[in-house]
């Protein structure tokens, strides 16, 4: 199982970044961005495979993004989930909140946080 | 501009703010009527103090009365990301020696006095509405937004963002947004989006030049100079004179901006592109303010903000809806043969938007 996500918009298109976790080995998780690297804890591991296990594939596509509390400036986050059968899954998601048809399924909103949380590290870790 | 208004010529020479009082005290509603629509036909002519032809044909959002007072709220997430967080400066209050509340305080303010002064407006929603802002936002947060109630920023990393609030035009940018969200309400996307994010730069750049009295020649058309750190490579995050420009930098790589309609930007990222494709609005304004000389706001911006305020400006507007309703309010304002209608329509052309019908015409309205 792998998951690519692409942040971008935010004050001004620098801001982008992009990485891919790579879930296939149980206990060796890895997030890559570039040239940068960083295991992935087996407890977060655990979290993200839970979290795209309890949700609804067919409703993890398009838009998922809240359609009236984004407001401006904020950050897009394009997700592409690839299982282990090979399947693929596309969608958006933002920092003003899920759709509410999505909001309540178990597992999208922590595989929301946890992405958007590891793209601030990205760019952190590019600054340094 | 007082025509259909003679039996009561005296509201025209008063300014804003006796006619506002005179509009919540009255007990005449016929008096209340005709203070009110002498309020909304001054409000875009008394700074300039332009030709007034317009009004006919022009239907303009309207203007509230209300004394305007700024009203400022200050928070800090103290690095979380709740929200507002914790109070640490109200209107009045002293100076906390905190830089980003301290910056965001006085950009509010900065902004504030703009809008009132120069446009005429009770804050972003034109009713007064209290500016609440919250600094410190999670931990190193590159980023600053608007949430469609507040303004949120964050600290920067320090190594390739300072502080978000050190730029008064990005104060000024985000609030912005408040007042399109109030008034043309533009689609945050594609086209419509880029407009949105080009209004928000137009008067960023504007509050900025506001608050230095600087003239057009003078200023540095950049968006948010001094938020990247020393080590990148770059001057801003935009340049509205020479889009493209503003930085080249291993790390955050090379400004994408368009300079030209033939290089718009197809992309699913970014809304569509609303902070790249902003480069082409951005500069047909810088070139009409360059072009009309005196201080931005007096003639470009009391056009874009007419526009902005127009109610044939709609959601989904494209650049070229956008450029056709600048000259049409350009005509209204200054004449349709006008050298201010003409700059308009030559920014546009010079950018590469075609706009059915722009061409000057006796009388003409675009």
């Amino acid at each position: 199982m792998q998951i690519t996500f692409q942040r971008t918009g935010g004050l001004f298109p620098g801001l982008d970044v992009s990485g891919t976790v790579d879930l296939s080995d149980e206990n060796h998780a890895v997030l890559k961005s570039g040239s940068y690297s960083t295991a992935v804890s087996p407890d977060d591991a655990r979290t993200l495979r839970e979290a795209l296990a309890g949700a609804n594939a067919k409703l993890l596509t398009g838009d998922l993004r809240h359609p009236t509390a984004q407001g401006a400036d904020r950050f897009q986050y394009d997700v592409k989930v690839k299982t282990a059968s090979g399947a693929t899954q596309s969608f958006t998601i933002g920092d003003g909140g899920l759709n509410p048809t999505v909001a309540s399924l178990p597992g999208v909103k922590t595989l929301a946080d946890w992405i958007k949380a590891h793209s601030q590290q990205i760019l952190q870790n590019r600054a340094k | 501009m007082c025509k259909h208004l003679r039996k009561h010529s005296i509201f025209c020479i008063l300014p804003p703010h006796i006619l506002r009082e005179i509009a919540k005290n009255t007990k005449d509603s016929e008096q209340r009527a005709v203070v009110l629509n002498t309020l909304a036909l001054d409000s875009t002519s008394r700074t300039s103090r332009m030709n007034l032809q317009f009004m006919a044909g022009t239907t303009m959002r309207p203007l509230m009365a209300g004394t305007p007072t700024v009203q400022r709220s200050i928070y800090t997430a103290s690095n979380g990301t709740d929200l507002p967080g914790k109070l640490v400066r109200s209107e009045g209050g002293p100076k906390t020696n905190d830089l980003a509340t301290d910056e965001a305080y006085d950009g509010l303010g900065t902004t504030f006095d703009f809008y009132e002064k120069i446009l005429q407006r009770n804050s972003i929603d034109d009713q007064g509405m209290p500016l609440k802002a919250t600094v410190h936002f999670d931990n190193q947060y590159d980023n600053a937004f608007w949430n469609g109630e507040q303004m949120i920023f964050g600290d920067g990393d320090g190594t390739l963002f300072n502080r978000f609030t050190i730029a008064l035009d990005v104060i000024g940018h985000e609030l912005t947004h408040g007042v399109t969200d109030s008034t043309a309400k533009l689609v945050y996307q594609g086209q419509p989006g880029a407009l949105n994010e080009s209004i928000s730069d137009v008067f960023g750049s504007l509050i900025k030049q506001f608050s230095l009295n600087q003239t057009p020649d003078k200023a540095d058309w950049l968006i948010g100079a001094g938020l990247l750190a020393k080590t990148v490579q770059g001057k801003a995050l935009r340049s509205m004179k020479n889009p493209g420009t503003a930085y080249d930098d291993p790390q955050l790589g090379k400004d994408p901006q368009p300079n030209n309609m033939s290089k718009f930007v197809t992309t699913h990222s970014d809304n569509g592109g609303v902070h790249i494709n902003s480069g082409i609005p951005n500069r047909a304004f810088c070139l009409v303010a360059l072009a009309l000389g005196g201080h931005s706001w007096e003639k470009a911006g009391q056009i874009w903000y007419a526009t902005l305020r127009d109610s044939n400006l709609v959601r989904t507007a494209n650049f070229a809806t956008f450029a056709n309703l600048t000259a049409k309010n350009a005509g209204h304002l200054f004449g349709g043969n006008s050298v201010e209608r003409k700059a308009v329509i030559d920014a546009w052309k010079t950018v590469g938007v075609k706009v059915k019908g722009l061409t000057l015409a006796a009388g003409g309205a675009g």
